[in-house]
């Protein structure tokens, strides 16, 4: 019978010890039993009930070889008859086991602490991803809201929202203002007939298109709006698809626009009066002379009857210069009627040269007379036609205004002439009105054609002749200037000769 | 037989008072501007001057300095269609009476025959 004491320390080298286990070595550890002689073993357990932990019968070691897996207890107390080979063989056996055991154990610890430490790793970069990822995230909402702010911002205060049509879905995505703009709850601009045309527009292929859009649907008044369409995104078959675009609120400036349109046609107005009433005192001593020759011819006539010495070569005399003079006052009155005439709708011609020279010279003549003003007309005498395409009341308002202008530049003054140039060139009627009034200061040169600027003072001027002349005769596509290279004062303004004048 | 001379430059005008002055038996002298009726002045005497007042080379008011500097006895009738003229300075200027055109050409008949 050999009895060995396998203990952990005692696997390499083998060792076995011989003979019975002294009580001294079964103090310090539990142990394990394995035998193959039941009596033995519980012979041994009945002494060391206390310290046996577990006991396995095996028969000439032959028994399981699965020994080692179930069988930890250290030391092993093997009993057994067998031969000293098959104890070798079951130690070998039993030792591999014992070290595959260990290895394995070995191996499952260290994977369980690389498991615990890649673990831990993934973890710790998990959760420093995800904090990172955290911050990230918060700083692009912020950006997001900000912009978002930014954009909401600055439609508020550009008056502008946009939108996108989705031409394909029919649906239409805006952004926030573009509603609250149009007091609307929403927005469908595919069913709306001007939105209609313009989208017709962008989908027959213009790239961007603009129009103004009038909404009725406010309580106050009507509002105006700019919208800017675009072609956005065309399908693979070339059809378009997205239509982008902005409104925008017009209607503070449209307001404007409209009464600034309203002013100038009452400035015109005022201004045509106030140069009405400038001539006034002038016309009115037109008129008096030649009423005073017809008073005299009459008073005459009758002084003669009354003394029965009225021949009829008086009389004929008399009825000549009454005819003649009547011929001076109708002339004032008529150009006098032509141009203070009411010229909202403008009337485009072939208006006689001559017609406008009457209408103009009829109401100055007498007064650059009367004021010793030397007035002289120059004019190129040509056999074709004399006509001008225009508005003979405008163009001889205009006409008027400039030598109005000459007559009151030089009435004061010592030397006192007014000339007026009507050239035909090629493509153009040229009218030069010059005077010798004193040299206009580059200063005034500058502002000379601005509504309400007046060189005059407060009260004798409106400021709006010349302003008023220029939109006139922009309206025939011509052009009115000062003359800079003339020596003297200068004003000119010129007609386009053929008929493209357009009335505006 | 009292001597009036006519200015003004409206030579119809003058026709016609010329030939009113005539049928009342005045010898009557017409000028058409300020420097002819100056140039007459210079050389002639009248008892009356019916002047215009804005004429093309003068004013008519050029005549009543001339009168009053040269001590002429000739008495003064204005007449002007402005109505701007101030009658004030033509009186203060010595003429005796002022004619708004247009006038009716028997009362400026009474007062040629009052001041003669």
């Amino acid at each position: 019978m050999i009895f060995l004491n396998l203990s952990q320390e005692l696997v390499f080298p083998y060792e076995a010890h011989q003979g019975r286990v002294s009580a001294a070595d079964l103090v310090k550890k539990p142990i394990g039993l394995v035998c193959d002689d039941l009596d033995q073993v519980q012979e041994f357990v009945g002494k060391h009930r206390d310290r046996v932990s577990a006991v396995a019968l095996i028969r000439n070691l032959e028994a399981p070889l699965s020994l080692g897996k179930t069988f930890h207890c250290y030391p092993l107390l093997l009993f057994t008859d067998s031969a000293p080979q098959k104890i070798l063989e079951f130690l070998k056996f039993q030792t591999n086991l014992l070290v595959q055991a260990s290895l394995r154990e070995s191996e499952k610890q260290l994977k369980e602490v690389e498991l615990k430490n890649a673990k831990r790793v993934a973890n710790t970069l998990r959760l420093e991803y995800e904090s990172l990822s955290e911050v990230v995230r918060k700083e692009n909402e912020e950006k997001l809201e900000e912009k978002d702010y930014l954009i909401d911002l600055t439609q508020r205060l550009g008056k502008i929202g946009a939108f996108e049509i989705n031409l394909f879905t029919k649906e239409t995505v805006t952004t926030p203002y573009l509603l609250e703009m149009l007091n609307q709850t929403s927005f469908d601009p595919i069913t709306d007939k001007d939105f209609q045309e313009a989208l017709e527009v962008v989908i027959n292929g213009r790239f961007e298109h603009e129009f103004e859009w009038q909404l009725d649907s406010f309580e106050d008044e009507s509002r105006y709006f700019l919208v800017n369409l675009r072609r956005d995104h065309v399908s693979h078959n070339g059809d378009l698809v997205i239509v982008r675009g902005s409104i925008k609120n017009i209607t503070q400036l449209k307001t404007l626009q409209i009464e600034a349109d309203n002013q100038k046609a009452k400035s015109i107005q005022s201004s045509k009066l106030a140069a009405l009433g400038e001539m006034a005192g002038g016309i009115a001593h037109e008129i008096n002379n030649p009423l005073t020759i017809i008073a005299g011819s009459t008073a005459l006539l009758r002084k003669y009857q009354e003394t029965d010495s009225l021949s009829p070569k008086v009389l004929l005399k008399s009825l000549d210069s009454i005819e003649s003079t009547l011929g001076r006052i109708d002339k004032i009155i008529r150009g006098l009627r032509t141009v203070s005439r009411d010229t909202d709708e403008v009337e485009i011609a072939s208006v006689k040269l001559d017609d406008i020279l009457d209408d103009v010279l009829g109401l100055c003549q007498e007064r650059f007379n009367n004021n010793g003003i030397f007035f002289t007309l120059n004019m190129e005498k040509h056999e074709e036609d004399q006509t001008i395409h225009c508005d003979r009341v405008q163009i001889s308002q205009v006409l008027l205004n400039l030598l109005n202008n000459s007559f009151y530049a030089v009435k004061n003054i010592d030397e006192k002439w007014i000339k007026l140039d009507i050239i035909k060139e090629a493509k153009v009627w040229v009218f030069k009105v010059t005077d010798s009034g004193k040299e206009i200061s580059a200063d005034v040169k500058k502002k000379i054609f601005t509504p309400f600027f007046t060189s005059k003072p407060v009260g004798e001027g409106t400021g709006l002749g010349l302003s008023l002349s220029r939109t006139i005769i922009k309206n025939h596509k011509g052009s009115i200037n000062i003359d800079h290279n003339s020596k003297n004062t200068c004003f000119y303004f010129s007609l386009p000769v053929n008929d493209q004048v357009a009335a505006s | 037989m009292s001597k009036i001379l006519i200015i003004d430059d409206e030579e119809q005008i003058c026709d016609i008072l010329s030939d009113c002055f005539k049928l009342e038996n005045f010898e009557v002298t017409v000028a058409n501007d300020i420097t002819s009726a100056k140039e007459i002045l210079n050389s002639n005497q009248f008892d009356l001057i019916v002047s215009d007042v804005r004429m093309p080379d003068g004013n008519g008011t050029e005549i009543l300095t001339m009168i009053r500097e040269k001590n002429i006895p000739s008495k003064v009738i204005m007449m002007s269609g402005y109505s701007s003229i101030s009658q004030d300075e033509i009186f203060e200027l010595g003429a005796q009476a002022f004619f708004a055109k247009p006038f009716s050409i028997f009362d400026l008949l009474n007062k040629v025959k009052e001041l003669l």
